[in-house]
């Protein structure tokens, strides 16, 4: 249950319209209120499936939308929706197909098909078979919020995070339990775990942090049945970048600041683990 | 000629304005394209939506302020289109599902489908202050201040709607 005088703040800080000094003060009773704490955990978890409900435009969409700007703009009979080849020659039965029409006209699908293999070209990336977007925005968000004093795992005494205690809390908390290697050599201090839910899944969460300070976690969750293992692929989200790879069990989802040795962390981590 | 700034759509001659208009208005293709999504979880459907908002938005182009942001003008037209009419549906395109999501198991794909329709509907039965808001925030990517001077209200009410219709929605999807 969210502290209902806190609700508006606890949505601007998702949303990243609280101001520095509100959000220090909103962290601190987060640390102290499970209650906020698990209600923002819901609300990233809601907007990541917002996210999902709505995909960005496909780049065939987008030389659709293009091609029939420039055919308007042209003063060309614009190919409306409704208005097929077809439809235009005058069948009826065409035109009861509406709004399906423009995409029917062999001409603007061909044309479509040309550019968007074009668009293919360039942003090939965007249409490799991958993480939903959904799952992309809920990570970069998962990872935002390591910042934040959300209940976690326990520490040694001292303070100092455990790291051969990880595995038992792990199996404990019914999330994969991947191991917490010793990554010092390769210049990432282990800095802690927890578990956290992501995009749906419950996922184990360690966090490294490389000397002068940038953290990279690492999300592990179980592979659904129809994933395949596969290397590591790369996804950029705003700022973040996330390395992801399945090892045929566990789908694992390094996320960190580009250009933070987020692909460093993951050669050394797949070398040790 | 000096064009106004607060009229991008007028002055200059037609192909100019179609220019500007295509560089002022795609970039907001994605955030149109999730506005349809949500309004409609027919692909096809959203995808005609889409090109017809675009068409409308080019042809009233001269009417658009230009203090306004762009999307929620979009946005606009877009919600205007959806309530029209429209015949009903054919067989999906092809070529809508040429970049589909990947779907990794039947059983997995059919619990995330009635997951998402329950959202979807959830999001329908909002109130109408609060959906808009949510909509324009959540869909569209506009700051609380953008928010705010599209809907004539202070941004303290869209804070408070947007964090009604963000528990309703949670409070919705609790099993």
């Amino acid at each position: 249950m969210i502290c209902p005088d806190r609700e508006p703040a606890l949505n601007a800080l998702i949303d990243g319209e609280l101001d520095p000094a509100a959000s220090r003060v909103l962290a601190a009773h987060l640390g102290s209120c499970p209650g906020c704490a698990a209600g923002m955990v819901e609300m990233l978890a809601l907007r990541g499936e917002m996210a999902a409900l709505a995909p960005p435009a496909s780049p065939v969409l987008a030389a659709r939308v293009g091609a029939a700007l420039a055919a308007e703009a042209a003063g060309v009979a614009s190919p409306r929706p409704g208005a097929t080849v077809a439809a235009r020659a005058g069948r009826p039965a065409a035109r009861r197909r509406g709004w399906k029409g423009f995409g029917r006209s062999l001409g603007g699908l061909a044309a479509g098909l040309a550019v968007a293999g074009l668009v293919l070209l360039v942003t090939g990336r965007l249409v490799r078979p991958g993480p939903s977007r959904g799952e992309l925005v809920a990570l970069s968000d998962a990872a935002g919020r390591l910042s934040l004093p959300l209940p976690q795992a326990p520490t040694s005494q001292g303070g100092t995070p455990a790291r051969r205690a990880a595995g038992p809390w792990f199996r404990a908390a019914g999330v994969p339990t991947v191991p917490a290697p010793e990554l010092a050599a390769a210049g990432f201090r282990f800095a802690g775990f927890r578990a956290d839910l992501v995009a749906g899944h419950r996922a184990a969460v360690l966090v490294y942090r490389r000397r002068g300070g940038a953290a990279v976690a690492l999300f592990a969750w179980s592979a659904g049945a129809g994933e395949g293992a596969h290397p590591p692929r790369r996804a950029r989200v705003g700022e973040r970048l996330v390395v992801y790879w399945n090892d045929g069990t566990t789908e694992f989802w390094a996320v960190g600041a580009r250009g933070d040795g987020v692909r460093d962390f993951v050669a050394a981590y797949r070398r040790v683990a | 000629m000096r064009q106004p700034l607060d009229r991008p759509g007028r002055g200059g001659d037609p192909a100019a304005a179609s220019e500007r208009f295509r560089a002022l208005a795609l970039p907001a293709l994605d955030a149109v394209h999730r506005l349809a999504r949500v309004l409609t979880a027919d692909r096809a459907r959203a995808d005609d939506l889409v090109q017809e908002t675009y068409l409308r938005a080019l042809r009233y182009f001269d009417t658009y302020q230009g203090e306004r942001d762009i999307r929620a003008w979009l946005f606009a037209i877009l919600r205007n289109l959806h309530r029209e009419p429209h015949p009903p549906d054919a067989a999906p395109l092809a070529e809508a599902d040429a970049v589909a999501d990947p779907v990794p198991d039947p059983e997995a794909a059919a619990i995330a489908a009635d997951r998402a329709q329950r959202l979807r509907r959830a999001i329908a039965a909002l109130p109408e202050p609060a959906r808009e808001v949510l909509m324009l925030r959540e869909f569209a990517g506009l700051s609380y201040a953008a928010i705010a001077a599209e809907l004539g209200v202070p941004e303290g009410t869209v804070m408070s709607r947007l964090a009604r219709a963000r528990a309703q929605l949670r409070e919705a999807l609790t099993p």
